[in-house]
């Protein structure tokens, strides 16, 4: 029985949080902690492009630079040779030099006395550009003789010569990259199916929306040639790098300190203000803010990938999946941001957690001049997930099996090989989280009749109608694929008797700073009131991203260790103080109490005995799994994830024949975590999970056309409020066997992925309509109506 | 742009200034006055992220140009509560495990407190209709309508 893990306890920074004391990045100004007053602070501006694809021909900033109050104006042509940004691939200009491949490139930056004035400014620039031909889409981009978007392009770095991943690039300029899957013997494969299905599905461009715009604060030291930001970052020690090396200095001269953090959902992995930033405060010599519109948001910061799925299935007559082949193809936009990563692991995630024998894919992501993609809460698994799951539920139906049964017949256990060949040993509960879904919802497997008399009466009207879906998934945990992916923790005890927890892990409103406190504090029999957690910096060790869903395993694991190091000197001080050891005491309440006739001694006593020594009590874990990379042509890795999270949604809709309206009355979900460290936190998890879900579903499209965004806005880009939300109930299936610290995985991303598919598949079973193409908007549905009435 | 001279009164305190007139009231709380707790997620009155009460009416200070602000009183999270005295909106949004990242949190009590002082007893469709033009992105809701609920059964039962 645990103490603290398994418990709700107070988040360790939810008192700031509700009292408007949280300082988030646009609220930093005013704190004169940060070493500069209000008036010494400089505004910027960020000059956008004027068209999508454009040649630039000369930028004019002399009439900006007149205006009263203007510092700065600079352009390409003003400052030294900058180095490229970009998470993988540094294809991003800081400033560009040449054209324009998207709206939201930066031709030239402002810094004024105020903002009024930064804005006014750029009114004053002048940008004489030549029109080029936009690329609107992959397919435009693959066509002969499409303008190529990225000429300088590399990609030699990334493939071995002579493999088929790079002829495929020779041969297709405006191809970022490519990746194969070929397990098995495909043709095998199909001769052995009864039945075969095709379909194709598309997802859209989607927006992180969190709803911090973003900002940040930067000051720059002449004397010691070291900048310091105060902005949000998904990983501090990746965002320093990148900063270092577009400046051309070195990564320790770079000091980043991350306020409170509103939200990322993956928009914030990529550099937005904070080069710029930088820049600024060298080149002014004085601090300086940027904040972002949310207009300038939507359009500049990057999107979910719009991606095209075609599938086809192999089936046995007993319902068994044989074969499955997918061509998945995502549309990069502009830049290359993450998007070689986020389009294979859709390819590496197509078949869903169902055995499969032999399959075979291929994967395509093409640059275009739309908004960059990049990273977006489940990273290409859930725009897989969208069309697995989609792809199910239409073999059940057609093969007469109730899709709880289907899934159960296919699901993955023990000993079962995903896609890329790796045998999942451990922590797989799959087919226990659609049983315990589909049983909170309130049928048994096998009972789903979509024919139902009984179900007709419960519907309000002739015009709306009920239906149930399910959507069962997988996610990889982690980088994965042999990529370095590790996670420190340090621990220190104070002279007062607190202990502090350093841990870099971006605390996004996930709540990694309280996970990590409760494991502390579960191993050191402490309260959790008794830890402090100082905000992350670059100064503090690399704790990796906060993406992948790897936080609660990778620094969840680090801070468990720590503090189990940390018990080790602890035990070590007393026995130089008593010579007493471990278990000849107990620890508890931030004291040691022998259990002999000794005195006891507290936590904060045995730190001055330590500084006494001019030691620190202090302790420090880290976790360094390995993972191997998949092999170039087959995608086979022996261990590819060190951990897949299984997730079922069960979904009840009623939908509006006359207007096309959908309401989600009901979410049931079923999470496979392994271990629940915060419960209340999980189920926080996956209601914002399925609020996003349902966003996606039903009605987020960031229209871009001709590489223009068309709704830069909240009022026409819609995401789920109060009261488009339904019943939410959250079971936690905790076997206890995943690598993460006392048996957890991680739940950021696979919270939202299964009620994608979900509302799809219960609007068809509502109406025998199916939506391949998302959001499954108004519009779209009752077109489809009056196109299935016709027939 | 000649300034002009506004008065209003915030979380119980007058203020007087000069400031431009085309600036917003959510300016003047945030740049003026330093009160950052009310925050801006849209600039166009559709996230609710900076809702303050204004004589008595929740509004979104983004879209209150501040000469419609003087003469004003005005209530912001500051004034909701503190540290040590929380108000029974925030200690439940703690309990209920309503907060996430925070950021929609300020207007979110601030609607959530204008709401329940003239609604002690709604039911969950009136909270969430209540609700319903602040935009959170990470809760669901789920967590902020029971903290809210909690607030007004216990309210409606003394």
């Amino acid at each position: 029985m645990h103490k603290v893990i398994g418990q709700k306890v107070k988040k360790v920074d939810v008192i700031d949080k509700v009292t408007g004391q949280a300082k988030f990045a646009k609220d930093l100004s005013w704190n004169e902690e940060l070493g500069f007053s209000r008036d010494e602070l400089l505004h910027l501006k960020v000059l956008r492009a004027p068209y999508p694809h454009a040649k630039i021909n000369e930028i004019d900033t002399t009439e900006a630079q007149k205006l009263e109050g203007v510092v700065k104006v600079i352009t390409a042509k003003d400052v030294r040779k900058l180095g490229n940004f970009g998470l993988i691939f540094k294809d991003q200009e800081v400033l560009i030099r040449e054209k324009t491949r998207y709206m939201g490139d930066p031709l030239a930056i402002v810094a004024a006395e105020t903002k009024k004035i930064a804005s006014q400014a750029l009114e004053l620039i002048k940008v004489d550009y030549e029109e080029l031909e936009v690329v609107t889409s992959p397919w435009e981009a693959m066509e002969d003789g499409a303008p190529v978007i990225q000429e300088d392009y590399c990609y030699k770095e990334l493939f071995a010569s002579e493999s088929e991943s790079l002829n495929d690039r020779l041969a297709n300029p405006n191809l970022h990259s490519s990746y194969n899957l070929d397990k098995g013997d495909i043709e095998a494969g199909f001769a052995e199916a009864d039945h075969i299905f095709t379909n194709e599905f598309q997802t859209q461009h989607v927006e992180q929306l969190p709803l911090e715009p973003e900002a940040g604060v930067a000051s720059y030291d002449e004397e010691s040639g070291e900048y310091t930001l105060w902005a949000p970052t998904q990983w501090l020690h990746d965002m320093q790098y990148d900063i270092a090396h577009s400046l051309g200095v070195a990564p320790d001269k770079i000091k980043i300190i991350q306020p409170t953090i509103g939200g990322a959902f993956g928009k914030r992995e990529d550099v937005s203000v904070h080069i710029h930033l930088a820049l600024m405060a060298e080149l002014t010599g004085r601090p300086v803010r940027l904040a972002y519109t949310r207009e300038e948001s939507m359009i500049t910061q990057s999107k979910r990938h719009p991606i095209h799925f075609e599938f086809k299935t192999g089936v046995a007559a007993d319902g068994r999946l044989t074969a499955w082949q997918a061509e998945v193809i995502g549309d990069v936009g502009a830049y290359a941001s993450s998007s070689c990563a986020v389009v294979h692991q859709a390819l590496y995630h197509c078949t869903g957690p169902y055995n499969v024998p032999h399959v075979k894919g291929k994967s395509y992501a093409y640059y275009t001049n739309n908004t960059y993609t990049g990273a977006m809460r489940g990273f290409g698994a859930t725009q897989a997930a969208f069309a697995y799951e989609s792809q199910m539920d239409i073999i059940a139906k057609e093969l007469g099996f109730d899709p709880a049964e289907f899934r159960l017949k296919n699901a993955y256990q023990v000993g079962s090989t995903t896609p890329n060949g790796q045998k999942l040993t451990t922590s797989v509960a799959t087919q226990d989280t659609i049983v315990e879904a589909t049983k909170n919802l309130g049928y048994e497997p096998g009972t789903l009749n979509k024919d139902n008399d009984e179900k007709s009466a419960t519907t309000e009207s002739a015009t709306k109608k009920r239906g149930t879906g399910i959507g069962t998934i997988m996610f990889g945990n982690g980088f994965g694929e042999g990529y370095p992916d590790h996670a420190y923790c340090n621990l220190k005890i104070k002279e007062d008797g607190r202990v502090v927890l350093e841990t870099a892990a971006a605390d996004v409103g996930q709540g990694v700073l309280t996970v990590a406190a409760q494991l502390v504090a579960e191993v050191l029999n402490i309260s959790v009131d008794r830890i402090e957690v100082p905000q992350a910096t670059t100064e503090m060790k690399n704790a990796g991203s906060t993406s992948a869903t790897r936080q609660t395993i990778f620094s969840g694991n680090a801070a468990k260790l720590a503090a189990e190091n940390l018990l080790g000197e602890i035990n070590n001080l007393v026995f130089l103080k008593y010579g007493l050891n471990f278990p000849e005491f107990e620890v508890a309440n931030g004291e040691v109490r022998p259990y002999s006739d000794q005195e006891s001694i507290t936590f904060g006593q045995l730190a001055k005995i330590a500084n006494e020594r001019g030691e620190e009590l202090s302790a420090q874990g880290c976790y360094f799994p390995e993972t191997f990379a998949p092999d170039e042509e087959s995608g086979q890795s022996e261990f590819n994830y060190v951990a897949y999270t299984f997730n079922t949604n069960v979904v009840e809709v009623e939908v509006n024949t006359t207007t096309g309206e959908v309401e989600v009355l009901n979410v049931q979900a079923a999470i496979d975590l392994g271990k629940a460290i915060h419960p209340q936190n999980v189920e926080g998890q996956s209601e914002g999970g399925i609020a996003m879900g349902i966003g996606m579903a039903l009605m987020e499209n960031q229209i871009i056309e001709k590489g223009v965004t068309l709704n830069p806005n909240l009022s026409d880009y819609r995401v789920p409020t109060a009261v488009d939300m339904p019943q939410i109930d959250t079971a936690m299936v905790e076997s206890g066997d995943a690598v993460g610290p006392y048996g957890a995985k991680g739940i950021g991303e696979p919270v939202m992925i299964p009620s994608v598919p979900a509302v799809i598949n219960a609007i068809e079973d509502a109406i025998g309509v199916r939506i391949k193409e998302l959001p499954a908007t108004p519009e779209k549905i009752l077109d489809a109506l009056g196109k299935k009435d016709n027939n | 742009m000649d300034k002009v001279s506004i008065t209003l009164t915030v979380n119980g305190n007058q203020y007087s200034l000069e400031v431009d007139p085309d600036l917003r009231l959510v300016d003047l709380l945030r740049e003026e006055l330093g009160l950052t707790g009310t925050k801006e997620g849209c600039g166009e009155g559709e996230c609710g992220a900076c809702n303050v009460i204004m004589n008595g009416a929740t509004v979104q200070s983004c879209m209150v140009p501040v000469v419609r602000a003087d003469g004003s009183e005005i209530e912001t999270i500051e004034g909701v509560g503190s540290g040590d005295d929380l108000h029974p909106l925030q200690e439940a949004f703690i309990e209920y495990g309503a907060v996430q990242c925070g950021f929609c949190t300020p207007g979110m009590i601030i609607t959530a407190k204008n709401f329940l002082d003239r609604n002690p007893s709604p039911t969950e469709e009136e909270i969430r209709q209540a609700i319903s033009r602040n935009i959170c992105r990470c809760t669901g809701y789920t967590k902020i309508v029971e903290a809210i609920k909690s607030v007004a059964d216990k309210e409606g039962a003394s």
